[in-house]
């Protein structure tokens, strides 16, 4: 069983997204996985991939392991600086999608010398696991498989052809994905500094409103 | 959904690398390989509509300009070994090309993925 998490510095990172004691479980095949990339122009396709996707290993949120409490947006908080990802957009990816994945390395059959095949092609598919961090419980990451074991190196082909996959998966929910930001959270200082100017505005527009009403 | 997507990698056509060995690019590094082939593209009217670096270092040219609603790209990795990509009426197509044919690459990024 693995242990609890050290506790998270960073305290910009709300608590209900702490590891604390919190084990890691399995990732169901009902749940999605929300993964954060540079942002695209408004009505860009992801076209051939989700901007920045690692193939081997990608990181993502769980959003049933995330709670009723969680957000898309989790996923935009950087869990080892504290320098928030404020402008970066967001992908959804449904876990069942991520399973169902087959993709053949048609260069790997090794045929007989009558032309029939003696090893039919390697298999990448992928798996999902959760990987809890300290400051972000819900934190998983997408591994590559070929034929059921992780590889050290995938041919070049592939990772093109892995890359594509996942940008049709994110493809479906681009629209309304794009619309997640993180919101920039404003200071207490900052909040008074706001209020103040307003009400000093409002104080200035009273006065040179009953300045004009007393000329009449 | 999934069988469609799993059935358009089967029939993608993945072409083995000629030995990579005698290709002109070779001592080039990465960057200037990426250059090398942007600007061979660029004298025959492909312009990248997006070019980036991939989370696995290579870099990505995107066009999706071609007619039929096709979207094709040209990854470069850094070991010089070029990959054309065409997604064509839902089905995609692999290509894996070595650095010194450069005009095959062309070829299928104006075929939309036919060879000839």
């Amino acid at each position: 069983m693995a242990a609890a998490q050290p506790r998270c510095r960073i305290r910009s990172i709300p608590r209900r997204l702490h590891s604390g004691a919190r084990l890691e479980i399995a990732v169901g095949s009902d749940d999605n996985l929300f993964v954060r990339h540079a942002a695209l122009p408004p009505g860009e396709p992801y076209a051939l991939e989700i901007p920045g996707h690692r193939v081997g290993d990608q990181s993502g949120n769980s959003e049933r392991i995330n709670g009723s409490t969680g957000k898309p947006q989790d996923v935009l908080y950087d869990t080892k600086t504290g320098d928030h990802y404020f402008d970066l957009q967001i992908a959804r990816l449904p876990v069942a999608d991520i399973l169902a994945l087959r993709i053949p390395n048609e260069n790997t059959i090794i045929y007989n010398k009558d032309g029939s095949i003696r090893e039919p092609a390697k298999v990448f598919s992928f798996e999902v696991k959760h990987e809890p961090t300290p400051c972000m419980y819900p934190h998983c990451a997408i591994y590559a498989l070929r034929d059921g074991d992780r590889p050290r190196k995938v041919a070049s082909g592939i990772q093109s052809a892995i890359r594509l996959a996942f940008a049709q998966i994110a493809e479906r929910s681009r629209e309304e994905m794009s619309e997640y930001r993180l919101e920039r959270k404003q200071g207490c200082l900052a909040r008074i500094a706001i209020m103040l100017a307003a009400l000093v505005g409002s104080a200035i527009a009273i006065i040179v409103h009953l300045r004009r009403l007393a000329l009449r | 959904m999934m069988s469609e997507l799993e059935a358009s990698f089967t029939s993608a056509k993945e072409a083995k690398f000629p030995a990579a060995a005698d290709t002109g690019a070779k001592g080039l590094s990465s960057w200037e390989l990426a250059e090398m082939v942007k600007d061979y593209l660029a004298k025959r009217g492909f312009t990248a509509d997006r070019s980036s670096i991939t989370g696995d270092g290579s870099q990505l040219l995107q066009f999706f300009g071609g007619f039929d609603g096709i979207q094709s790209g040209v990854d470069i990795f850094p070991n010089g070994e070029l990959v054309v990509i065409v997604r064509k009426a839902g089905m995609n197509q692999i290509f894996e090309v070595a650095p010194n044919e450069l005009e095959r690459v062309a070829t299928l990024l104006t075929n939309g993925g036919s060879p000839t």
